[in-house]
Formats: structure tokens, sequence, C-alpha cells
């Protein structure tokens, strides 16, 4: 038996996947041209699966900010913020994430997948109970499952099924840990986060919402959804990412708590790594301050995604259960939904192709995401794209 | 406290249940596995351990689940909780 066996499956389903063309997984964008536009197999396409949500990442301001923090401080930290990588830059952004937020503190991380992974593993200990939303991202079954508590699920976005699961628990976890997501990122669905509010407060449990597909996006700073539905003070722990909307890299942790420095001071994933670029840093100071400044790309983006949800729906696709920035088409089966994803790339729109494991079910998505960028003439070209595979 | 009889017999019932609704011709026992002989999904899984987890008003942690491959394991798991 060698040690590469448990991974023939998957290699067979890559080897299926890309035997008549381009990849659909790992798609090579050979070169990109603009917030929405592309270069895939040596043709110019639009780009509908990017999660370039707010299309900043051509913003000038960024740009400029990027380019004046490569030639002042250099290409990295070369260390971990713990010992030699923490610049004025990292802190100045905790501080102006903070603010932003209303919150005490913030933590910025490397990415948004260690922001999660850090976090969740470094709060709960053996003796604590975990309970998840079903369809969270993996990077919050892999905090979780590093941690050492007890992991639960709830059935996705349903706070009935979760009360029931945590009152089952509430005799026996020293601390119990209720963790959703803002906007999903597989069909694009929003939590019910009042009701699971709701939950938090009768068993007097702690309340973790990532955001990192509503960050930029709901609320009426575009701070997500806990903003949007008038209970960010209320969130225990506010994670999030800057590799979406704000087109750059990495993630952060708000909180009220002031115990938040003592935990980033124990945090694995955070000290044994080396911190984020000063160039990672300044773009995304830039691009906090255009999400600010121009509340209208959030209602851009509103637009673009209602047009393209309203559109699929009428050609008759299985989608998500509400529009949002995320819009997936579900096929029961794989191969049609690789059909799809080639027919659209040949129609110039590029979008992601989701198959089992990856998706919540047994079913393939085609997963379009949209940005502000999109211009009217890309937004009906998408829409005239999916027309051709039905 | 739940006894071990009536533990086996309630999943048992919950698998046999699962393999008639999907019409799997299958005479389930407590070596059945439920991965090969039965062929459930993570999906599957999910349903079957939120029914157990209803019947004795317990609660499986995903930790435990990962061991569990026959339905004697899930017997076993599910004893556990109820005491």
């Amino acid at each position: 038996m060698s040690i590469f066996d448990k991974f023939r499956a998957v290699a067979a389903l890559y080897d299926q996947l890309t035997k008549d063309g381009v990849a659909p997984v790992g798609t090579p964008i050979e070169r990109a041209l603009s917030p929405t536009s592309g270069v895939i197999d040596g043709r110019e396409v639009i780009l509908a699966g990017t999660n370039n949500y707010l299309g900043l990442t051509y913003d000038p301001n960024c740009i400029e900010a990027g380019q004046k923090s490569l030639a002042e401080s250099g290409t990295g930290t070369t260390g971990s913020r713990l010992a030699n990588g923490s610049y004025t830059g990292h802190g100045a952004l905790e501080h102006e994430l903070a603010e932003a937020f209303g919150l005490r503190s913030a933590i910025v991380f490397t990415t948004g997948y260690q922001a999660n992974l850090g976090i969740i593993s470094t709060l709960v200990e053996r003796g604590d109970a975990i309970v998840m939303d079903a369809d969270s991202h993996a990077s919050i079954y892999d905090g979780a499952k590093m941690s050492g508590a007890d992991v639960h699920r709830f059935r996705h976005n349903d706070a009935a099924d979760l009360a029931k699961r945590v009152k089952r628990l509430q005799s026996k976890a020293n601390n119990l840990l209720i963790i959703t997501e803002g906007i999903f990122s597989m069909l694009g669905d929003r939590a019910p986060i009042r009701d699971i509010l709701e939950v938090k407060r009768e068993f007097g449990a702690y309340l973790m919402i990532d955001e990192a597909h509503s960050f930029g996006i709901l609320g009426p700073n575009g701070l997500g959804l806990a903003e949007q539905e008038g209970c960010l003070q209320e969130m225990d722990f506010v994670l999030g990412t800057f590799s979406k909307s704000l087109g750059s890299v990495g993630g952060y942790c708000v909180s009220n708590h002031a115990e938040l420095e003592a935990v980033r001071h124990s945090m694995r994933a955070y000290m044994f790594t080396a911190s984020s670029t000063p160039t990672s840093i300044a773009t995304v100071r830039a691009a906090l301050e255009v999400m600010r400044r121009r509340p209208e790309l959030r209602e851009r983006l509103k637009d673009n995604y209602e047009q393209v949800y309203a559109s699929l729906e009428k050609l008759g696709l299985a989608l998500g259960p509400e529009p949002g920035p995320v819009v997936a088409a579900r096929f029961d089966d794989a191969g049609r939904a690789l059909d799809a994803w080639r027919k659209l790339l040949s129609a110039g729109v590029y979008v992601n192709l989701v198959v089992p494991p990856a998706t919540p079910g047994q079913y393939s998505l085609l997963r379009c995401s949209l940005s502000a960028a999109h211009s009217r003439g890309e937004i009906d070209q998408i829409i005239a794209g999916y027309a051709q595979i039905i | 406290m739940l006894e071990k009889e009536d533990c086996q017999k309630t999943v048992l019932r919950l698998v046999q249940g699962y393999c008639d609704a999907h019409n799997k011709r299958l005479q389930v026992s407590e070596s059945t596995d439920l991965l090969d002989d039965v062929g459930l999904t993570s999906l599957d899984v999910m349903e079957l351990v939120e029914a157990l987890e209803d019947e004795f008003d317990i609660a499986l942690s995903i930790n435990e689940l990962a061991e569990v491959r026959t339905v004697e394991d899930l017997t076993l798991i599910a004893l556990k909780a109820a005491q």
C-alpha cells in the first residue's frame, strides 16, 4: 500500500474533468485585463467567478498605495507578527478596522483561511463544544477540528435545529461556540442571524460570524450581515477576508472582548507564519477607504446580481434560495455541469464549476460571482451565455 | 437509562429504513458497514444521525462520528452519549 493510494479517486476525478480542454478546476487565467475581464485559453473572456465583488483590483488609489508601499517598505516582512513582522501598517489597519466596526479591537491575518483556523482552534478546547452551520467553509471545519472541542453541525440556516442541539449540549459543554456565515459561499444565501442570536442569548453561548462573502456588500457601511441586521454589537467575534470585496489578500477578526489580545498571543496559526506583506496591507487600507467613500458600489453590485438572478431564474435554472453576489445554478449531473461550464466559456463567460464534495449536497454548481465593475453590456453577455446552456 | 439492546434495535431499524427507502436490498446487521455496504453519503449520515439524536435526545459530535464504520460502532457512540 502506497502513501498515495488515497489520492487515486481525486486524481481520477481531476483527469476526467480536464481531459477535454481547459481545466475547470484551477483554470489558468493567462492575463487579467481589468476587474471583470481576462484571457483564458488565448481568448478574452468576462470574469464572473472571481469574488471581486466591488471590483477594486484595479482601483487607482489601491494600486498607487500598493506601489508606494512596495517602493518604501520592500517586498515582504520576512517574519511573523510576534517576531519581526509587525510594521506600522499592520497596527494601523487593525485600528482602522476596529473603528469601522465600532468594536474594541481587531487582529489582522495573512489570509482569511488562517483567520478562521487561528481563532477557532484557539478559542475553544477539549470540554467545549462548537455548533456550526453544516454548510460552513472548510476553514471553519478545519479550525474546529484542530481545537479539540466537540464539533456539532446544525442544519443549514435552521435556527430551530441549532436551538435543539445547543439545548442538548448545554449541560455537557464548558463553553458553547456557535458559528455561522453572513453570506454562504456556494449558494449565496444569508444566515438568519437574528434567530441565531436569540439562541445565543437563550443559552449563553458565544457567537461567531464569518462575513467573508458579505463584507463590503451588506449593511449601511458595507460591514456585513450583522451590520445590516442591526446586531453587530452583539456578535462575539466577526471574521472576514480582504481577498474578495477589498481585492487584496488577508483576513481579520474584530471583537468587543478585551481578551482578544491574549488570544492573539496564543494562536499558533498566527504566531508561526509570516505576516501580510506591506503591499497587501497598503492596498487593503486604501480599499477600505474606497469602500467607505463609495457606497454606490454596493448599489451597483446589487443591481447586477438582482438582474442576473432574475434572468437565470426565468431561464428555468435551479438557483440558490435568494439573490446575492453569488448566483449558483445547480446540476444533478456533474457531466452536464461540466458541459455547461465549457459552453459558457466558449460564449466568453468564465464562472466556477464546483463538484461534490466541495458542494453542500450531492449536486454540482455553476457558481457565478458578480461585481460592481461589471458593465451593463457584460451583464447582458453573462445572461446570454447562460441562455446557451439551457 | 438507555439499554444496549434498545439502542441496538433502534439503530438497526433506522439503517434498515434508510436501505428500504433507497431500494437497497440489504439485510442490516450489527456488522453492516455504513459506507461500504449501505453506501451512505456524508449527507445521508447527517440525516441518519439526526434521526438517532432525536430518538434518544442526545448530541453526537463529528469527532465521534469520524470513527464510525459499522452499525455496531454507531450503537456504541449513541449509548455512550445517552449515559
